[in-house]
């Protein structure tokens, strides 16, 4: 019997054909499966928990919602070791951020203790923003991650892209944001299937 | 005063002292790029005005300098 059993219109059920569809279905994973979550209030560093990436996926998607900024500031990203944020001089990246009349900024990071990877204000602009992980669990790769953001430059919303490179041949469980005011919103961590 | 709140996970708390140390170099270290950015952006506008002062076309002004 193929497998899964597709019925059409005047087919007669059979118990066993469910049965065999129900054991098809079984275990079949999401294409994205969501893992943790967290929603945060006026806080200054915002850190995942340890072992939220793990050997289960390669690669991970993190999205980060602001709901309120206390000014207008940069969001940095860092990657953690067993829970706790490298700080080390290792990060390698850009962000490029185009305001509305087309102008570009492009901001690099270049040996930073953290990847300058987002900005918002805090008048009137939140921040919604995609973090796709590449290979954080791998010791034999540097993890990387890119980010598409729609933030701000200076005091203007902006159309914000940028990736980073922590160089480091070390397993990362997790990130950590960091901004100078506070912050208040919500993350979401999914993992991409593997196959 | 208090420090400022670190959320790890789904708890938060006032943060460390370590990490309150940290967190003031990463604030002087934000400042410093936005303050680089900022210029940036201001050398920009300079030279845009600047070119249409000699008057180039906002077309020219672009082709010259990419924006």
């Amino acid at each position: 019997m193929a497998l899964p059993v597709t019925f059409v219109a005047g087919d007669v059920l059979e118990a066993a054909q469910l049965n065999s569809n129900f054991t098809y279905l079984d275990g079949k994973g999401s294409g994205l499966t969501y893992i943790t979550g967290a929603t945060f209030t006026t806080a200054a560093t915002v850190s995942m928990a340890s072992g939220v990436f793990t050997s289960t996926y390669e690669n991970y998607l993190v999205l980060f919602n602001l709901t309120a900024s206390s000014t207008d500031q940069d969001i940095s990203i860092r990657v953690n070791n067993a829970g706790t944020p490298r700080t080390a001089t290792e990060y390698f990246g850009s962000k490029s951020s185009v305001n509305p009349t087309g102008t570009q900024t492009l901001t690099g990071t270049n040996s930073g203790t953290s990847h300058n990877a987002m900005r918002t204000l805090g008048a009137y602009i939140t921040l919604g923003a995609i973090i796709n992980v590449y290979s954080p669990l791998a010791t034999g790769t540097n993890t990387s991650w890119s980010v598409q953001a729609m933030g701000a430059i200076t005091s203007s919303s902006a159309a914000i892209t940028g990736a980073c490179t922590y160089n480091a041949l070390e397993a990362h469980d997790g990130l950590t944001f960091v901004v100078g005011g506070t912050i208040s919103g919500n993350y979401r961590v999914y993992g991409y299937l593997n196959s | 005063m208090p420090r400022p709140i670190i959320q790890i996970g789904d708890e938060a708390r006032e943060m460390t002292e370590s990490e309150f140390a940290q967190w003031q170099i990463d604030v002087q270290a934000a400042a410093e790029a936005q303050e680089a950015a900022d210029a940036r952006v201001a050398a920009l506008a300079s030279a845009q005005a600047k070119l249409a002062a000699l008057g180039l076309t906002d077309a020219e002004v672009s082709a010259l300098i990419g924006v």
